[in-house]
């Protein structure tokens, strides 16, 4: 049975550290200057066998993740020669069992784990990874304690083992940062980071002195192999991490040969103290974990501005064709007698010259942001007359306008695409989508859709008329069951992406009333009654309300907007206290055997079949069915 | 009919108690005890000399009976004790549930996320992000470009 992670306090329970091993069979090796111990190919023979030399903690050893093998070595020049010599090598070399148990965390996470050797002793080793599988090992390191394996004077006896404390000390932001523990031998606390003890300590006459300290944070619960904890001590660190405080009247930390022994620890303000539940992360909040082959999910938001005012530096007015006026009252009723008063001998040439009027053979002009594609120059001509200006020739006219993608996913430490909880609150109702496509506004998504996989948007534009189709596509590996890979289009949207120019008062009002007819979009509120701070998670999003992000986007509106798509992602936040699945569970539904099962469990009373106990009342059948059915503890 | 006496350490909803069994000094356990008339076995009274009562005790087995019950309260009336009991389904059939096969509705550890789960708890805002798409693709609000359109190109 391998058992890699966190044990879990309580009271009674021992762990037989003979019965736990560690994966596969491991292969313990010896290069020249450094034992090794791996699960997989002889580590010398590998590529990165140079950067382990180089990059070997000079106080002991070293542990790295490669290509599915696990590693540990350890430098014999960190060591005495005693140690290191032929027949003790070779004798820690045979002895070391490929038995290992976690206390806390996990070989490709860094951890705490107990072995053994075949003098049945004991060692503890503080690991901190940080596997990459490249060749660089960083500052990965591990450090044994209690001495080397094989060494009869060092190690822990069975009993000895089985009093010894562990805390795991997270930092501020609640990250496995330091592996402490503490042994009645005499150790004291040690940090695997340093090697070295707690950074300073502060002793108080009783409890309440150190609960009185404002500096007070929190350290999880100290954890002992046989369960049994001393009364009255404690241990707790403040908001950096850094400073480890503890109770006094035991012995001092700071020096070999002493020790304290916690038994408190403080959470979020509470007290525990007895038997106790090592606490447990909220399952629903997956993203702090971080992979040794990709990024996390990306919980930070880009920021989408505003349409830029100086962006705008070539407009309608620079073609020439159009000037704009400003006038006042006095001025309009001028202009008006002017237009509807005698023709003049001037006037009358200016007529004759506007019955041929060239703009007729103009279709439209536009503007756009974008290029159009062209494959030479041209002069301008209509009307089989050759204007003599040149111009670039647009070649086609269909034009494809590629926006790029985004990925809707974080690569997991199982080398895995993952959405963004790994929970059903990653998917509607509780995980909202909307996509903004310039000239044509802002769509809902289906969540379903695009999450967990790289959502591309590409326009396809029909240069005569401006008249644009943005398709979406996704592209998604398939979970395994019940699923399978996607890679099509999911939506189209239309709109249009010219700003088209008037070239006549004729022209301008067609479009005024054209443009006019998409104008508002306004905002649509359903209405709804706000939910209260922790309401049950289906009650909250059946009250929420939905609001239009914007109206249609066509033509000359689209060309002053966001130019870039984006998206816009409105995600539920829960809160889920701590101890939640041990206190309530998670959903299962699932067949088991009961005695396959351990920890808090509800059963449905219609699969739970005990009528048929021999001496057992119908009533007491009854009972127990209701019982499982509100949940018991296995 | 025998009672022994337990202080029982656990919740009510283990399936599996750790109880303890109490020794005074200067009295046995198990004790003798009756069933008081007009009570079941499943939320009994038992009577017994005051002189065996343990105030300590919270949980009991009945050999007889053959089922643990939970001393859920004591009465003393002319020199005897009487103990309110529930029977503990759980404690007394243990083995014979653990064999059963069920469906799980919630369980600590074997249990799949991506189902809902109504028990948690929401806050009533959310939390809103953008993700932009990339800036360098598509159109470009750095440019402005004019298209025009003629007829009648004898050059084309």
């Amino acid at each position: 049975m391998a058992l890699i992670g966190n044990i879990r306090l309580n009271t009674g329970q021992n762990i037989n550290i003979p019965d736990i091993e560690w994966g596969t069979a491991g292969i313990i090796g010896l290069n020249q200057n450094y034992w090794y111990y791996s699960n997989g190919n002889n580590p010398a023979t590998q590529p990165y066998w140079g950067d382990v030399i180089s990059k070997i903690n000079a106080k002991g050893a070293i542990a790295n993740y490669w290509g599915d093998v696990y590693n540990l070595f350890m430098d014999r020049s960190a060591h005495p020669a005693s140690y290191w010599s032929e027949g003790a090598g070779k004798t820690w070399l045979d002895n070391v069992r490929a038995h290992t148990y976690f206390i806390f965390g996990s070989l490709d996470n860094g951890g705490t784990f107990i072995c053994k050797d075949s003098g049945n002793k004991y060692y503890l080793m503080a690991l901190r990874g940080t596997f990459n599988d490249d060749s660089t090992l960083g500052d990965d390191y591990a450090y044994w304690f209690q001495g080397v394996p094989g060494q009869s004077s060092d190690g822990l006896t069975a009993s000895e083992l089985q009093t010894a404390f562990f805390i795991q000390y997270d930092d501020i932001n609640g990250s496995p940062k330091l592996w402490i523990f503490y042994t009645p031998n005499g150790l004291g606390w040690r940090n695997y980071d340093a090697n070295a003890f707690p950074t300073s300590t502060y002793y108080g006459t009783t409890l309440d002195d150190c609960l009185s300290n404002p500096n007070w944070e929190e350290v999880l619960p100290a954890i002992s192999l046989n369960g049994t904890i001393p009364e009255n001590m404690f241990v707790c660190s403040d908001v950096t991490g850094e400073t480890v405080y503890s109770s006094q009247g035991y012995k001092a930390i700071g020096s070999d040969g002493e020790g304290v022994y916690p038994q408190y620890s403080h959470r979020a303000g509470s007290i525990l103290g007895g038997s106790r539940i090592d606490s447990s992360e909220n399952p629903y909040n997956s993203t702090s974990t971080t992979s040794p082959t990709g990024d996390p999910w990306d919980d930070t938001s880009d920021k989408i501005p505003g349409t830029d005012e100086d962006q705008f530096t070539i407009d309608a007015l620079n073609s020439g064709f159009y000037t704009l006026y400003n006038p006042d009252k006095t001025q309009i009723k001028a202009f008006n007698n002017y237009l509807f008063s005698d023709i003049t001998d001037a006037m009358s040439q200016i007529l004759k010259r506007l019955i041929s009027n060239p703009i007729e053979y103009v279709v439209f002009c536009a503007m756009c942001h974008f290029t159009p594609p062209s494959s030479n120059t041209a002069h301008i001509s209509f009307c089989g007359l050759d204007s003599g200006i040149n111009a670039n020739l647009i070649s086609k006219q269909m034009h494809p306008i590629d926006c790029g993608s985004v990925d809707l996913f974080y690569i997991g430490k199982d080398g895995l695409k993952h959405d963004d909880t790994s929970s059903f609150l990653s998917y509607d109702p509780y995980y909202k989508i909307q996509i903004y496509l310039p000239y044509i506004g802002i769509k809902d998504l289906k969540t379903s859709d695009v999450m967990r996989g790289t959502l591309s948007v590409k326009y396809w534009v029909d240069l005569l008329t401006g008249a644009c189709i943005a398709q979406l596509t996704v592209n998604r590996t398939s979970r395994g069951s019940h699923d399978v890979n996607l890679d099509s289009v999911i939506a189209e949207f239309t709109g249009n992406c010219y700003e088209h120019l008037p070239m006549s008062a004729t022209d301008w009002r067609g479009m005024a009333t054209s443009i006019m007819q998409f104008a508002g979009g306004a905002a649509s509120v359903a209405s709804g009654n706000a939910a209260g701070l922790g309401t049950m998670a289906s009650a909250v999003m059946a009250e929420k309300v939905t609001v239009a992000r914007s109206g249609q986007l066509a033509a000359n509106y689209g060309y002053m907007g966001k130019q870039t798509p984006y998206l816009i992602i409105s995600r539920a936040i829960n809160q889920t206290p701590e101890n939640f699945k041990e206190w309530e569970g998670l959903p299962s539904n699932i067949t088991y055997g009961i005695s396959e099962l351990s920890g808090y469990t509800e059963i449905d009373p219609n699969t739970l079949w005990v009528n048929n106990i021999p001496g057992i009342t119908e009533r007491e059948a009854d009972m127990i069915r209701s019982i499982c059915n509100e949940g018991i503890i296995v | 009919m025998q009672l022994t006496y337990y202080n029982n350490k656990s919740d009510k909803r283990y399936l599996n108690k750790n109880i303890e069994q109490l020794v005074l000094t200067g009295h046995s356990n198990p004790v003798n005890i009756v069933l008081v008339d007009d009570t079941d076995i499943v939320t009994p009274v038992f009577k017994m000399s005051d002189h065996d009562l343990y105030m300590t005790a919270n949980y009991c087995y009945v050999d007889t009976l053959r089922r643990y019950y939970f001393i859920d309260d004591v009465t003393l009336s002319e020199g005897y004790a009487f103990l309110h009991c529930t029977c503990d389904v759980l404690m007394t059939y243990k083995e014979e549930i653990k064999q059963r096969k069920v469906v799980v509705k919630r369980q600590e550890n074997n249990f799949n996320l991506y189902q809902v789960d109504d028990k948690i708890t929401l806050l009533n805002y959310e939390c809103v992000k953008t993700i932009s798409f990339p800036t360098d693709k598509g159109f470009d609000a750095n440019k402005q470009e004019f298209v025009l359109c003629t007829i009648g190109n004898t050059n084309a």
